[in-house]
């Protein structure tokens, strides 16, 4: 029997309107009154004709079975507060009201995380640009720079090659696809222009090819242009070319002059090529002569700066042997070898990778720095996140007030994290712009002869990093209040004055923590100053050096 | 002569506290509130559906007592209602009151039996 649909009936008949749980509970208890009715001995029809008369009494009554609706609640909450960025952006308005408050230690705060983020993101930027960034050229990999010393010798000569060593090597390669050398000159060039001082480089034909460089415009050196050494052939730089002759074409094949001596202008190198730095604006051939002279009297010794490519698969290291196995067959240096090496030992070539070798002497360096701004920025976050601590003391009162009326831990972490989350946030974009400066000053700061400080540029990579430095240096800081917040005994804090006894000492969580945090700025601080003192007492030595180094071929 | 039947008035005050004590042990459905009063009272108290369920009602809006669907293997879903902690507080309340009353008609009109 379907006694909903009975009650259903009953209940609409009478008047009443049915609710479907008031129907469905009456019919439960109909069914359960047909049961006890069977059960005490009545047939089907008679418990029926029982159940339909308990029905229609209950109906008669049917308004008072209206289930009567809940009580709506007193107050709707506001729509736009159901939803988490609605109480996010509350929150952060409600901090920044707070922060304005106390500008002095919001200003602080800011300000020592901008300096921390500027130096630190600077910093990364250098040593990246510096020592990391792959060379401009291609392959560069496998770009190894040449240096010749010579076993017990007295003094280290920098970066030399001789051409001993050179001509013994250049026709012989087994590790090697390539071998150039060079050295850097400076002269007056003339022609087409006004007369101007640049510094330029004579190199073997060979240099353009072992770089894998082509023309922008003409035609570079070709390692057959040494047949003929007679002839004057200059290279221009792109920015030479453009600044003299306004980006010509017919500038190939033009006459300069340098110091007097007529080149023809054969081809321009690539935008943006600068070897072997950005001070470069010309290349002319060098000739490497051989030691001994062909009525085999004098002795010729040329010193310069040498680079080689790698074959696939050869390493530096057998490089190096193979350079000095051909360096010990070549032609002795005598004296002259002597004099510049301080020893009559054997020669020893090291192939070095070009990068490790164009950044050596400050690689060290700046690793330290980097260190020790790294570790400005951890000292400046806990500055931040100490004085974070110190101004939620007062506020203890206020949230333990909060939370006893139903603020929860979630809704006051939240407000906490907003507050750091907009210092992050200030400080995150004064490191930036300092960063900025900083970049824009480091060709003044740095030494001139700083290795590849033409690559250090403020792009994209920067700026993201600092952004990450900007959320890494926020969740350092702000997380710290707010996992000290956690452990706060609310009815301990309500009981309590809300202002830091004086002299507290180490009686709550938050000075014990504070007290850490100072030790460890502390500790970092001394080491930082031991560092800055131990790096001063040997900067009168860096980078400078009392050896000898391959600025100009020298022949004896 | 038989048991003088409970006068209108003092059923209705009482329906209150009789629901709530028969849902305090465990949770219970209409049928078997308005069964267990029947015969826990011998017949003397009985409550008409029509008055039964409206109380029911009222309590679970006051939040003394929580109606909940429950559907066992092989049975219908049946609505249950079990007492919640302002429930408990209240029945302890109208039990005292109740039993002050009791006491205090006894001093009166000696009610209680020898």
């Amino acid at each position: 029997m379907d006694w909903s649909a009975l009650v259903r009936s009953r209940l609409t008949a009478s008047g009443g309107r049915p609710d479907e749980d008031v129907v469905e509970e009456l019919a439960q208890h109909a069914s359960a009154a047909f049961a006890a009715a069977r059960a005490e001995g009545a047939d089907p029809a008679d418990a029926e004709r029982q159940v339909r008369a308990l029905i229609d009494q209950w109906c008669a009554a049917g308004r008072q079975l209206t289930r009567r609706p809940r009580r709506p609640p007193a107050v709707e909450p506001p729509a736009g507060t159901r939803s988490i960025f609605a109480g996010l952006f509350q929150d952060v308005r409600y901090s920044a009201r707070l922060l304005r408050r106390q500008p002095g230690s919001a200003l602080v705060a800011t300000l020592l995380i901008s300096l921390g983020i500027g130096a630190a993101t600077t910093l990364c930027s250098v040593t990246y640009a510096v020592l990391y960034q792959p060379l401009a050229w291609p392959e560069a990999s496998q770009l190894v720079r040449i240096t010749e010393a010579r076993d017990g010798a007295t003094r280290p000569v920098r970066n030399v090659m001789t051409n001993a060593v050179y001509l013994a090597w250049r026709d012989s390669r087994e590790t090697i696809e390539g071998l150039a050398a060079w050295s850097s000159r400076n002269a007056t060039l003339a022609g087409r222009g006004e007369p101007e001082r640049v510094n330029y480089v004579a190199a073997t034909a060979s240099l353009f090819s072992v770089l894998r460089i082509r023309a922008a415009a003409g035609t570079l050196f070709s390692p057959t242009d040494e047949a003929d050494p007679s002839r004057r052939v200059i290279v221009l730089s792109h920015g030479l070319w453009q600044r003299r002759f306004g980006g010509d074409a017919g500038a190939i094949g033009a006459s300069v002059t340098l110091d007097g001596n007529s080149y023809e202008v054969i081809g321009v190198a690539p935008r943006g090529f600068a070897f072997p730095d950005p001070d470069t604006q010309a290349w002319t051939r060098l000739v490497a002569r051989p030691v001994v002279d062909a009525n085999g009297k004098g002795r010729s010794v040329q010193m310069f700066g040498g680079i080689a490519r790698l074959k696939p698969g050869a390493t530096a290291a057998q490089a190096s042997a193979e350079g000095t196995a051909r360096g010990r067959a070549a032609p002795d240096l005598g004296m002259v070898g002597t004099a510049v090496f301080g020893t009559q030992g054997k020669p020893v070539v090291t192939a070095t990778p070009y990068l490790e070798s164009l950044t050596a002497e400050v690689r060290r360096p700046l690793l330290i720095l980097l260190a020790g701004v790294v570790l400005l920025l951890v000292a400046a976050a806990a500055s931040v996140a100490g004085m974070q601590l110190a101004r939620a003391t007062p506020r203890r009162r206020e949230f333990a007030v909060r939370a006893a009326i139903g603020a929860s831990r979630a809704q006051l972490a939240r407000e906490r994290l907003a507050e750091n989350a907009i210092l992050g946030c200030a400080g995150g974009l004064g490191g930036w712009a300092l960063s900025i400066v900083l970049h824009a000053a480091l060709p003044t700061l740095l030494p001139a002869d700083f290795p590849r400080i033409q690559e250090i540029a403020v792009d994209w990579r920067v700026l993201a990093f600092a952004g990450g430095l900007a959320i890494a240096t926020t969740v350092l800081f702000g997380t710290m209040p707010v996992l000290v917040a956690r452990r706060t005994n609310l009815v301990q804090s309500l009981v309590e004055d809300s202002l830091a006894p004086i002299g507290g000492g180490l009686r709550t969580r938050t000075n014990r923590v504070r007290l850490v945090i100072m030790t460890g700025q502390i500790a970092v601080a001394a080491l930082l100053l031991v560092g800055a003192a131990l790096r001063s007492s040997a900067a009168a030595s860096w980078p400078f050096s009392t050896s000898i180094a391959a600025t100009s071929p020298r022949t004896c | 002569m038989g048991s003088p039947t409970v006068s209108k008035e003092l059923k209705k005050g009482s329906a209150d506290l009789l629901i709530l004590a028969l849902v305090e042990d465990r949770p219970r459905h209409g049928y078997e509130i308005g069964r267990l009063i029947g015969e826990r009272s011998r017949g003397a108290l009985s409550y008409h559906v029509a008055s039964l369920y409206p109380t029911l009602y009222r309590l679970e809006d006051r939040g003394f007592i929580e109606g909940r669907w429950v559907e066992k293997a092989g049975q219908r879903r049946r609505r249950y209602y079990r007492i919640t902690p302002a429930g408990r507080k209240t029945l302890t309340s109208e039990r005292s009151i109740w039993q002050n009353f009791f006491l205090a008609v006894d001093r009166v009109a000696g009610i209680r039996q020898a």
